[in-house]
């Protein structure tokens, strides 16, 4: 059973993810913050992260880095609410982390999740 | 008084003489009396001693006191032997004997002065039979007083009976002197005296008894300088008479001459002064003689005064000078020219000072006025900056005079052409132009009027010189022409200024003409009176059609500015009314109108300056829009994130709840329905039934919405990060199209395919660099718009004009999009960009739409947007987009 992480400081957010995943039949792990997340990655190993990027303490993307560096083998969805948000050179191009960026609110979460198979498929 | 000094006189005369002589006379022979009296007295004493020597040397020689007494005895017989003693050899007083002493005598005074009162006499006894060394002695004492008593009394009478006779003879001589000198003198005096000097028979008597001496000679003489007298009198008188006659006609003349006339003396006291004079001082002469400058006028004044006296006065001769005063009695001021002259008596003495003042204040004037006048009008020849001229009317113009200034101008000396000398001035003149010389004076000459003459000359140096005659002939009595006289003046400059000044108007009016300006010159009746290029092709008017017409027939939309015209010259302040709004063909245009008076030159009117400002409104427009727009998407990209969270919370939570109310296939909703004791099946049909599904959907329609505003407000703050491609404008026009039709048909119960659409794309419209999407964004937005506004309106035949075309200047494609609809009013099409403004009822529209499409025009692409619209009309959307975009 594929397992996801879900980051996201937005409770009700966070928990409109879960909703979905676990209703599709996926292990699905939640965190606030990014110090939480990687706490839960030092015990427990996932498919994959949804990462938001504004939040408390270390952001989205210096979890992804932090992940990355740890060798933690996963892959990486960006979905963000801020309209200004740009991935960075350094993540966009790596392989663990998906191709599409994702703006909040999520619409469409059929392609989300494709997205999501994707990006772990990607990932390898 | 007389007769007494001359009897005292002559007394006292002969007393002290008498006296003096009869004195010495008297006193000579006492003291001859004198010395005998003293011989006679020592030879009697010597004698007596002798007689009684023998008795005492025997009385001595005996020592016999008694004999020695006897011999005393004896020698005191005599009265005038006071003591007498007789002392032996040894020094002892044998006898003595002394007369006792009698009562002074009153002459003991006088023999004490003049001999001694008591005389020693003595004589040594030498006895004859004794052998002594010492002899004895006898001494006699006599009293010189006594010796000299007869003397006394002799000398006594002598001096009395002087003295008398002396006085005897005096008292004789004072009655011969009265009767002889005095009294006839006195007698004459008084006749003399009682003499009436006006009496010409008067004359005096010689006294009785001197007819024969000087008395007589005294009579004579002295009648007949009194008969000269008479003469000298008689003339005087005559003299005094001519002399006062003389005195009164000069004080008269002195008096009436309208000059100062005073005089001092050397000490400056006044003697006399004249009437004019009193006036000077304030003083009457009366006053003023006597007193000096010092006490009429102040001191510094009195000092010049009295220095310029003494400088007449050491000169010996009249000086004159000038002076300025002030009058005492009405305190007028005058200039004087003062003329100071010593005076001297007969005997070349110093007396005084004599002054002459003349007021010479007018004449000063007038002779200032005359050298001022003379100094102007010499001024005014001098600077005459002509030629001036007297020639004879023939040929040659031969000369009589002619002035200097001929050489400033021609080279030539004035002397070369007086009486032909060494040229004729007709030589000078430029050849073209001697007939028109000649003409010229021979016309004025025949009218009788002066002539002037524009012409050329040649100077010395073969320059060609423009010049200005005039003249006129000048006859003589017989109307026969004598001469020509006038002046010749240089206008080369002139003439040179008035082609300057014409370039000048060319080059002024090229100007006026080059500006892109209207500008147009009129009078404060609103008259034309310049009208520049501008003003043609504005009007479709020639500057000669326009001048001399009134400014509302030639410029109707100026005529509501003929206000501020007139006030702008009366104020002679600018004028100005921006943004002046108008119709150009249908179009609102926008100019600037700013009213210059003109000021000066005795031209009363103004200058009118239209500027078009249409494109500059329309850019400040769009700036505004632009801070406007940019502004919002500054703030909607501060608010997106906030919204999207919850919106995201709200959106995703109903997606989910869809999927677990509705979706059969999973399998947890399958579970927990059964656990419930319910189906999936049961649970749709609730939902059907109390239209919860609807519901949902509703909520996800909102959130739908809010997150387009959102996503349409962040589109005004965020680039485009598309690629831009080129396109060709009319594919872009027609896709949109075809969409809009698709999209209409559905949702608007509106048959966009009703609308007519004309389309005139040109052929030369070259290829544009976009961001296809958002221009079709923006051209789907306008049809959808304009559609909305036709249907709106009702409009029985919905049109939309699609133009497009391509403008080499700006080097810009424009897309014109046209509808027939409702149009707007002015106020509307200037808000109809703005963020949020929307005509429609609420709820049917964001507002947003136009604004985006704006943005994505300017700020995207780098292009202009603007809107036409007339109210029951329609709407014009203009969007032009550069070619060469190199913005992006």
């Amino acid at each position: 059973m594929n397992s996801l992480l879900i980051l996201d400081d937005e409770h009700v957010v966070r928990q409109s993810f879960a909703d979905y995943f676990e209703d599709n039949s996926w292990n699905v792990v939640q965190a606030e913050t990014a110090e939480q997340a990687l706490e839960i990655l030092e015990t427990e190993k996932h498919c994959a992260a949804l990462v938001d990027i504004r939040l408390p303490g270390i952001d989205g993307n210096m979890f992804i880095r932090e992940a990355l560096e740890r060798n933690i083998k996963m892959a990486f969805i960006i979905c963000s609410g801020s309209p200004s948000y740009c991935v960075p050179a350094d993540l966009q191009n790596h392989a663990n982390v998906s191709d599409t960026f994702f703006r909040k609110p999520v619409e469409n979460f059929a392609a989300l999740e494709l997205d999501v198979r994707q990006a772990i498929a990607a990932a390898g | 008084m007389a007769q007494k000094r001359i009897a005292i006189k002559l007394v006292k005369t002969s007393v002290a003489i008498a006296f003096i002589v009869g004195l010495l006379l008297s006193a000579l022979q006492v003291y001859r009396d004198y010395l005998q009296e003293e011989k006679a007295l020592s030879q009697v004493v010597n004698r007596i001693l002798k007689v009684a020597e023998r008795s005492a040397t025997a009385s001595v020689h005996t020592l016999s006191e008694e004999l020695s007494k006897e011999v005393i005895i004896g020698l005191l017989e005599y009265d005038f032997i006071h003591q007498a003693s007789i002392v032996d050899d040894l020094g002892n007083l044998l006898a003595e004997k002394k007369r006792p002493q009698i009562e002074s005598s009153k002459t003991q005074w006088l023999t004490s002065y003049i001999s001694e009162q008591y005389q020693h006499y003595s004589i040594e006894l030498y006895p004859p039979s004794v052998n002594a060394d010492t002899p004895g002695k006898l001494i006699v004492i006599v009293n010189g007083d006594t010796a000299l008593a007869s003397f006394y009394s002799r000398s006594l009478v002598v001096l009395v009976s002087g003295i008398v006779r002396i006085i005897i003879l005096v008292l004789l001589l004072f009655l011969a002197f009265h009767f002889i000198i005095t009294k006839p003198l006195t007698k004459l005096s008084h006749e003399f005296k009682a003499l009436n000097p006006k009496d010409l028979n008067a004359k005096l008597h010689t006294p009785l008894g001197h007819d024969d001496d000087e008395f007589n000679f005294l009579t004579e003489s002295a009648n007949l300088l009194i008969g000269a007298n008479h003469q000298f009198i008689h003339e005087l008188t005559e003299s005094n008479a001519e002399i006062a006659e003389s005195e009164s006609r000069l004080k008269t003349l002195v008096e009436t001459i309208p000059d100062l006339i005073w005089l001092k003396d050397p000490n400056g006291l006044y003697i006399s002064c004249n009437q004019y004079f009193e006036r000077f001082f304030g003083a009457k002469e009366a006053e003023i003689v006597g007193k000096t400058d010092y006490d009429f006028v102040e001191k510094s004044i009195a000092d010049l005064f009295r220095a310029k006296d003494r400088a007449a006065m050491d000169a010996q001769q009249t000086t004159a000078n000038e002076e300025e005063v002030v009058f005492a009695d009405d305190g007028h001021k005058a200039l004087l020219h003062t003329l100071k002259t010593p005076m001297l008596d007969t005997q070349g003495n110093l007396i005084g000072v004599l002054g002459i003042a003349r007021d010479i204040t007018e004449i000063k004037q007038t002779e200032r006025n005359l050298q001022a006048a003379e100094e102007r009008y010499g001024t005014l020849i001098s600077n005459v900056p002509g030629i001036t001229y007297h020639c004879a009317c023939d040929a040659h113009w031969t000369m009589a005079f002619i002035s200097d200034e001929v050489e400033s101008i021609t080279g030539y000396p004035a002397s070369d052409f007086i009486g032909n000398t060494v040229r004729t001035y007709a030589s000078i003149i430029y050849p073209e132009d001697e007939k028109l010389v000649d003409e010229a004076v021979q016309l004025g000459l025949n009218k009788h009027r002066p002539y002037i003459i524009e012409y050329r000359i040649i100077t010395v140096n073969e320059d060609i010189k423009w010049v200005y005659e005039k003249g006129k002939g000048v006859y003589d009595n017989n109307g026969k022409l004598e001469r020509l006289d006038g002046v010749i003046i240089d206008i080369t400059e002139r003439k040179h200024a008035e082609v300057e000044v014409g370039q000048l108007r060319n080059y002024l009016s090229n100007i006026i003409d080059s500006m892109p300006s209207i500008i147009i010159g009129v009078d404060i009746e609103g008259t034309v009176t310049q009208w520049n290029s501008g003003a043609e092709q504005s009007m479709k008017l020639s500057t000669k059609e326009a001048v001399g017409q009134p400014l509302n027939e030639v410029f109707p939309r100026l005529a509501s500015e003929m206000p501020r015209v007139k006030e702008a010259i009366i104020s002679r302040q600018q004028q100005n009314d921006k943004k002046r709004s108008y119709l150009n063909n249908g179009v609102h245009a926008y100019e600037d109108v700013n009213i210059y008076p003109l000021i000066g030159n005795g031209v009363e009117g103004a200058v009118i300056r239209v500027d078009d400002v249409s494109e500059q409104v329309r850019l400040e427009e769009m700036m505004i829009q632009s801070e406007k727009m940019l502004s919002v998407g500054g703030l909607a990209a501060g608010m997106a994130h906030e919204i999207n969270n919850p919106l995201a919370g709200m959106m995703q939570t109903s997606n989910v709840m869809i999927n677990r109310l509705t979706n059969k296939n999973v399998e947890a909703n399958k579970v927990a329905a059964e656990t419930a004791g319910t189906s999936m099946e049961a649970i749709h049909d609730f939902m059907e039934q109390r239209g919860i599904i609807r519901m949902l959907s509703a909520i996800h329609d909102s959130g739908e919405r809010v997150a387009g505003i959102v996503d349409n407000m962040l589109s005004f703050a965020r680039k485009s990060d598309d690629a831009y491609t080129t396109h060709e404008i009319s594919d872009l026009i027609d896709k949109a199209i075809e969409l809009s039709s698709t999209d209409y048909d559905l949702k608007k119960q509106y048959d966009f395919k009703s609308i007519v659409i004309s389309k005139e794309y040109e052929d030369d419209v070259p290829l544009i660099a976009c961001d296809s999407g958002k221009i079709q964004q923006v051209l789907l937005n306008l049809l959808r718009n304009g559609a909305e506004a036709m249907q709106e309106a009702e409009v029985e035949h919905p049109e939309f004009c699609l133009h497009t075309y391509y403008d080499v200047d700006q080097n810009s494609v424009y897309i014109s999009i046209k509808d027939n609809g409702t149009g707007m009013d002015e106020e509307t099409r200037k808000q109809i960009l703005e963020p949020f403004f929307t005509t429609k009822p609420v709820g049917e529209g964001t507002g947003l739409g136009l604004s985006v499409s704006y943005f994505i025009i300017t700020e995207n692409h780098g292009g202009v947007m603007t809107v036409e619209s007339e109210l029951g009309v329609g709407t014009n959307f203009i969007i032009s987009l550069p070619v060469s975009n190199s913005s992006q």
